[in-house]
């Protein structure tokens, strides 16, 4: 049965009420989402260029063909794909540890946490273009890898070591966001569940396995979602490392889906063919969003 | 034992705060560098501000501060109102469409930006706003995860208050302006913070958009430095203060707020 309250004295001006609220909203959407999200489907079935635009027509998935011949995007694809394999679970793992450290009650917890967050609100531009000169021949911190087997090299221009550095940057900054979201799982928790399990005689190690473990699952589901739709857009860091160079330098050792699309798309204006690549980028991150729905969050 | 414990779990703090802070303190330390003693420890004494100056004097800098203030300061207000106003009307009223519309908005929130980037450009350059703040701004006025959260934050505040300032002779826009709003702290200040840092730090839609140097935000001019001079580290990574200092200020203000907000408005899910 429906309450009584103040939204349901007068049906139909609460209706246009809430229409007029959403309107300005809608109409944004509409215009600069919907439509663009309709036009890139659209787009990708065409051969279409904005400059030279006499020859634009309808190639139906020649675009898609043509995207699966090439080399250079299975080279995109697999770096893409490197890129989530290791960012997603060494960042969900850091962020946790951080979460759960800064959830034990010490003084000066709240600088830890300051501190831990405080990457993620810096642009990557900013963040690349340091760690780039961080990890520059002869630094220190290049020379302590040595100790690992490394090579004394700048990473930035190296072949090899390029993509190691945009995962390695990429990961400092997102780790205080994920531990904030881990952090506002824990909250949940009653302290009573953790005393009634230390009552039992449970370990710490069993205490988090079947206690905190649980709860966080929703909010871990969430993390490793968003982490893998953010993780397959990295686009500035690797923009930084290019410089002045094509994107996806040094040597298309970081051409990744985004910038595979981009290059195609605003530097060689074959914006039909982009807008393909674009798809597949759409594509890959709906279907590693439904896969985890599946696997990892069976009973939220 | 328990003190062993205590003595791991600080170690392992103290490593993590170190690697969190030691690019931050490189950063500011080697910006007030003299050229002559860069890549090299000295001290404090020999500290000056002529990178700062340089670097102002020969790039629009202010210009770069300037545009990106005035499209940052747009969206935050844009997004704040609008997303609010929107996730009022699916948390409070009943009408047709509600639970489509919802779904709309979830959905929306999949699909990368990168996926819209070329039609957005392309209708852009049609109005001829290409190279103009406002292509930075219009498309940018709203976001459906905000929407989301605006909607999950107005579903916990309790419908009392709507009702009381019903009583009170207030309309609907009276409700939402001077009671709900005024009432929703933690959720305006993440969106405001989210808004500010995601557009203060915004790079692939600004440098596809700009064409001209004047008209850069502060990411693509530090940017654009950055690949003319990389050479000259004290002096890019002065662009790199002045690109971060900012942006950590207004955190560092308002993150108490910020935390909570995260809480109270369910990006936890």
């Amino acid at each position: 049965m429906k309450k009584l309250n103040a939204f349901s004295k007068n049906k139909y001006s609460q209706w246009a009420t809430a229409y007029l609220f959403l309107l300005p909203a809608f109409v944004l959407w509409l215009i600069w989402f919907c439509m663009p999200v309709l036009q890139s489907f659209g787009l990708s079935f065409f051969k279409y260029n904005y400059v030279m635009s006499n020859d634009n027509h309808f190639v139906g998935f020649e675009n898609y063909v043509n995207i699966f011949k090439d080399k250079e995007f299975l080279n995109a694809f697999v770096h893409s794909i490197t890129i989530v394999v290791f960012a997603v679970p060494i960042q969900t793992f850091l962020s946790l540890m951080m979460a759960l450290l800064i959830n034990m009650k010490f003084r000066g917890r709240g600088v830890f946490r300051t501190i831990f967050y405080s990457p993620y609100v810096i642009s990557p531009i900013a963040v690349a273009t340091v760690f780039m000169y961080l990890f520059t021949e002869d630094q220190p911190i290049v020379k302590f890898f040595t100790l690992f087997g490394l090579e004394n090299t700048s990473w930035a221009v190296s072949v090899r070591y390029a993509l190691p550095l945009v995962i390695m940057m990429y990961i400092w900054q997102q780790c205080g966001f994920y531990m904030i979201m881990f952090l506002s799982g824990l909250q949940t928790i009653s302290p009573e569940i953790m005393e009634a399990a230390e009552i039992d005689g449970a370990n710490k190690i069993q205490t988090f396995w079947h206690v905190t473990f649980p709860v966080l699952r929703p909010t871990t589901f969430l993390v490793i979602t968003y982490g893998v739709i953010t993780s397959f857009q990295v686009f500035d860091q690797i923009s930084a490392i290019a410089g002045q160079g094509i994107l996806g330098a040094p040597g298309n050792a970081l051409s990744t889906l985004v910038t595979y699309f981009y290059l195609n798309a605003f530097k060689y204006g074959e914006i039909g063919y982009g807008s393909a690549a674009a798809v597949i980028l759409f594509i890959l991150i709906f279907l590693a969003t439904l896969l985890q729905k599946k696997f990892l969050d069976k009973d939220v | 034992m328990r003190t062993f414990g205590k003595i791991i779990v600080g170690i392992v703090l103290v490593i993590f705060a170190v690697a969190f802070l030691f690019p931050l303190f490189y950063t500011v330390y080697n910006s007030l560098l003299p050229d002559q003693y860069v890549g090299s420890l000295v001290s404090p004494k020999y500290f000056t501000l002529d990178n700062f100056e340089t670097i102002f004097l020969n790039y629009p800098v202010g210009q770069w501060f300037l545009n990106t203030i005035i499209v940052t300061v747009c969206c935050v207000v844009g997004n704040v109102v609008v997303n609010c106003m929107a996730g009022y009307a699916l948390s409070r009223f009943e009408f047709p469409g509600r639970n489509g519309i919802f779904l709309v908005v979830l959905g929306s929130m999949m699909i990368p930006f990168q996926f819209i980037l070329t039609p957005v450009y392309i209708r852009l350059a049609d109005l001829k706003w290409n190279d103009h703040l406002i292509a930075l701004i219009v498309p940018f006025l709203f976001s459906c995860l905000y929407i989301f959260m605006a909607r999950q934050f107005f579903i916990s505040i309790p419908k009392d208050l709507d009702e009381a300032a019903r009583v009170d002779g207030l309309g609907y826009a009276g409700i939402f302006f001077r009671i709900i709003l005024p009432n929703a702290g933690p959720l305006l200040t993440s969106i405001a913070i989210l808004c500010f840092t995601g557009n203060w730090n915004s790079y692939l839609a600004p440098s596809t958009f700009m064409v001209t140097r004047e008209n850069f935000t502060l990411a693509v001019g530090v940017k654009t430095v950055r690949d003319l001079m990389y050479v000259r580290m004290n002096l890019i990574l002065c662009g790199v203060v002045i690109l971060s200092v900012p942006i950590l200020i207004v955190f560092l203000l308002l993150q108490k707020h910020f935390v909570e907000g995260v809480a109270a408005s369910g990006i936890k899910g």
